[in-house]
């Protein structure tokens, strides 16, 4: 299928928060109860559609291990947006945001969009990471902020909606823009430069 | 979903500029190894190889940090490398080489991984996740700290650290931590290819073979592992980690390539997995 943007986003956060099942449910649409590890990076591609324009992202979905993060800042190179989650029944999961984000921020573009994803909201009697928590700490570093669940696929597709608009209530300027500034930055890779604007089919 | 051509294309289009870390040279692997330092020293010496002396005002020799022996750089070649440590000197527990450790202490195995191990038997064999799950990082710290600082004194029950997981991630950080890793960099590139081979029976012979190559220490800290991983693989009920998870968890702790390039780790990550998958379902034949 033919597109005029490919935005690249990657998936980061801490082992068997359910980034590989939130990567399923947004291109796939399904659920898979596997306990199956991500080996170094698997890769997805979901087309969406703004303003008329067809867009593809391409979203990188990386393994939460340890060991595998002397590749990790290739990961960032030219990512338009990450999607950073985090798992709502485990506090743990939560406490590494920071040093996630200081990851993010050291070895990506500064334009680049974070999103904060609480995964598994489904599982409400398990909860040890309150909303409220998430919420603030979004605001507090500049995030947009969502609650998923993989599983029950809510909220999942409101993953991209940033690129829709300019989020209200977002603290950094930097961050979620209208895709027509976006299509200036240097982290879009432009594909077919002189056919944007007509209508694929 | 793997695709090495989107990874490549990546690379090429975002053409930042940024020199590859050039990998480290055998040498000064073997330095890491053997603990020699260009020393300094206060007042005339002479070398303990030559017995000439030690001419200069800075940087006169070198000197062995797990022995303390003192010669010069041009000597310390000569010396040959099976100097028994010297339990004072050797101040810390991760990121001492893995031979040298074994030899101070006079075990078998590092004692860190005798104790996590016993642990985690004790515990968390039934934990879901095991291995997988990572615990909270400033605990796993603590845990480091206490085995450098206490040695086989460490404390790490479940009074203090009730969550299994730091344990076992303390256990992961020493493997990854070790300035030689338990699957040697000699053999590393030997390994890949032995899981290169398709003909099942011909690829155990291959991997068997180049166990052999490892050195004791290294040979026995892996036999003790494997016996322990195929005793998680046999809870896969509880813990959901079958040899092929652990595989994915266990490669790129228990090996890495001696040229620390990001597309060599990538293209050889499957590979890595199978080594250590094959390692703990053949346990019982390959040790």
């Amino acid at each position: 299928m033919a597109y005029a943007y490919l935005f690249k986003y990657i998936i980061i956060g801490d082992t068997g928060v359910g980034k590989s099942c939130l990567l399923l449910q947004f291109t796939d649409k399904r659920f898979q109860p596997v306990h199956d590890l991500t080996i170094g990076v698997e890769f997805g591609a979901r087309m969406i559609t703004i303003d008329g324009k067809q867009i593809k992202l391409q979203i990188w979905d990386t393994a939460g291990q340890e060991s595998f993060r002397s590749i990790t800042r290739s990961y960032y190179r030219g990512a338009a947006g990450a999607l950073l989650v985090y798992d709502i029944t485990r506090r743990d999961t939560f406490n590494h945001l920071t040093t996630w984000l200081e990851d993010a921020r050291q070895h990506s573009n500064s334009n680049m969009v974070i999103m904060l994803i609480g995964n598994k909201s489904d599982l409400e009697s398990r909860r040890e990471v309150k909303k409220e928590e998430g919420e603030a700490f979004a605001r507090e570093h500049g995030l947009i902020f969502m609650e998923t669940s993989a599983k029950t696929a809510s909220n999942v597709e409101e993953v991209p909606s940033p690129l829709r608009s300019g989020e209200p209530g977002l603290h950094r300027p930097t961050a979620p823009q209208p895709i027509q500034s976006l299509a200036q930055s240097p982290m879009l890779y432009k594909i077919h430069p002189t056919s944007i604007g007509y209508n694929y089919s | 979903m793997f695709s090495e051509e989107l990874w490549l294309e990546n690379e090429k289009k975002c053409a930042v500029v940024r020199k590859p870390k050039p990998g480290r040279k055998r040498q000064e692997l073997l330095a890491v190894a053997l603990g020699v330092k260009v020393h300094t020293f206060r007042g005339p010496h002479w070398c303990e190889y030559c017995a000439n002396f030690m001419w200069g005002l800075i940087a006169q020799g070198v000197r062995c940090s797990d022995c303390g022996l003192n010669v010069h750089k041009q000597c310390s070649k000569h010396v040959p490398n099976d100097c028994q440590p010297d339990l004072k000197r050797i101040k810390k527990v991760y990121c001492c080489d893995l031979t040298t450790l074994v030899k101070a202490h006079n075990t078998q195995r590092p004692m860190v991984v005798d104790i996590c191990i016993r642990e985690i038997e004790a515990r968390g064999l039934k934990s879901e996740g095991l291995y997988r799950v990572s615990g909270f990082t400033e605990h796993i710290e603590d845990v480091k700290m206490a085995f450098d600082r206490d040695g086989e004194k460490a404390d790490i029950s479940a009074n203090i650290y009730p969550d299994i997981n730091i344990i076992t991630g303390a256990l992961k950080l020493y493997f990854r931590d070790l300035p030689i890793p338990v699957i040697t960099y000699d053999t590393y590139s030997k390994f890949i290819e032995a899981a290169k081979i398709s003909n099942a029976d011909e690829r155990l012979e291959a991997v068997h073979e180049v166990l052999m190559l490892l050195p004791p220490a290294h040979y026995e800290t892996l036999r003790y592992l494997m016996i322990h991983l195929k005793k998680v693989t046999m809870n896969e009920k509880d813990n959901f980690m079958n040899a092929e998870n652990l595989g994915i968890v266990f490669g790129p702790t228990l090996m890495r390539p001696p040229e620390d390039s990001t597309l060599t780790t990538l293209h050889d990550m499957r590979y890595q997995k199978l080594i250590v998958q094959i390692l703990i379902e053949n346990e019982d034949v390959l040790f």
